[in-house]
């Protein structure tokens, strides 16, 4: 079982990360509710894929949790799984526990 | 970036990729020998062998895998990973179509795109993807590996502009015809045919394909992306 406080803090800390290379100031207050990408978030696509990409690799390097995050499933729905770091984190806990989106 | 650098050849089993395996070797890189073939190359020195199929999502992810967690980095990628068969169109089996796409435009996608997940940290990345004067010469016998190269061309091209605000320039190479075992089943008055519709009327060499590469790979050539260059004097 994936722990949740754990993954929060891993997509918050390279959210942080991509904020300040951008130069901008990481909101304060929840992580949970941090607008990330979409029409509220600080991330365009670009910075997007360096979230994603740094996320990947942590989740399997520190948590030993190999997972394709940009998947057909988060490409295609309406409402982005990476809109905040609440809802990424949630995308991330429901594919480990389907065990899907893994790769090998 | 003006040392030892961490390359990525696919397709290096045999002819311009074992010839680009030996020129960055040579060069003091850190080379990823990379194909669906088993190694021929024993792992040690510079050259780390990793059989895998460029068409194969998961096995791109693991090879990707195993390049982070041994050199942590990634700076440059050939996509040399290629497969041809000539004949006309009207009959050309399904499977085969699949096959050229899957490997020769597929392979080239997933490889870029996951190698851009890792250039990404160091914002450097040089990615050469291999296209064919077969694209302009539009030869024929060729039209679905030209159609799979003009993908791979396109392909470069917009994937240049994503990914050059991140440090990574994409670009491919054109080789004319090389004495590889690309083109061994072709008969050979057609190579004769094609060889005198260049303007230097020979057949490239491994080395005139590695030059270009080489020109594309370096540091100093970061103002330079999303271009197809012919060799040949094609255009």
């Amino acid at each position: 079982m994936i722990d949740r406080a754990k993954t929060e803090h891993l997509i918050a800390s390279a959210a942080q990360s991509i904020y300040e290379e951008r130069g901008v100031q990481f909101p304060l207050g929840n992580p949970r509710d941090i607008q990330l990408y979409g029409r509220e978030g600080a991330l365009d696509s670009l910075a997007l894929v360096t979230l994603i990409a740094e996320v990947e690799q942590c989740l399997d390097d520190e948590l030993g949790l190999p997972l394709v995050l940009a998947d057909e499933r988060a490409m295609s729905r309406h409402r982005s799984p990476f809109r905040t770091i609440g809802s990424f984190v949630d995308y991330v806990l429901t594919l480990a526990d389907e065990g899907g989106g893994q790769d090998s | 970036m003006s040392g030892e650098r961490v390359v990525l050849v696919t397709g290096a089993s045999r002819g311009i990729g074992a010839h680009l395996v030996a020129h960055f070797a040579a060069r003091g890189d850190r080379v990823v020998w990379c194909s669906r073939s088993v190694a021929d190359v024993a792992p040690g020195g510079r050259v780390v062998p990793v059989q895998a199929d460029v068409s194969d999502e998961a096995a791109v992810r693991d090879l990707m895998r195993l390049i982070r967690r041994t050199f942590g980095r990634l700076d440059v990628v050939v996509n040399n990973a290629g497969i041809a068969l000539m004949n006309p169109a009207a009959l050309m089996p399904t499977q085969a179509i699949d096959r050229i796409m899957d490997v020769n435009f597929k392979g080239t996608v997933l490889v870029s795109r996951e190698s851009v997940k890792l250039m990404q940290r160091s914002r450097f990345g040089r990615i050469i993807n291999m296209s064919s004067v077969a694209v302009p010469m539009r030869i024929e016998g060729e039209s679905i590996y030209a159609a799979s190269k003009s993908a791979v061309e396109t392909f470069t091209r917009i994937f240049a502009k994503e990914v050059y605000p991140l440090g990574i320039t994409c670009n491919a190479v054109g080789p004319a015809p090389v004495n590889t075992d690309l083109i061994r089943g072709v008969p050979k008055e057609k190579i004769n045919a094609l060889v005198a519709r260049l303007a230097t009327r020979e057949l490239a060499s491994v080395e005139d394909v590695a030059h270009v590469v080489s020109f594309l790979a370096a540091p100093a050539s970061g103002y330079l992306t999303g271009q197809v260059i012919y060799l040949g004097g094609v255009s």
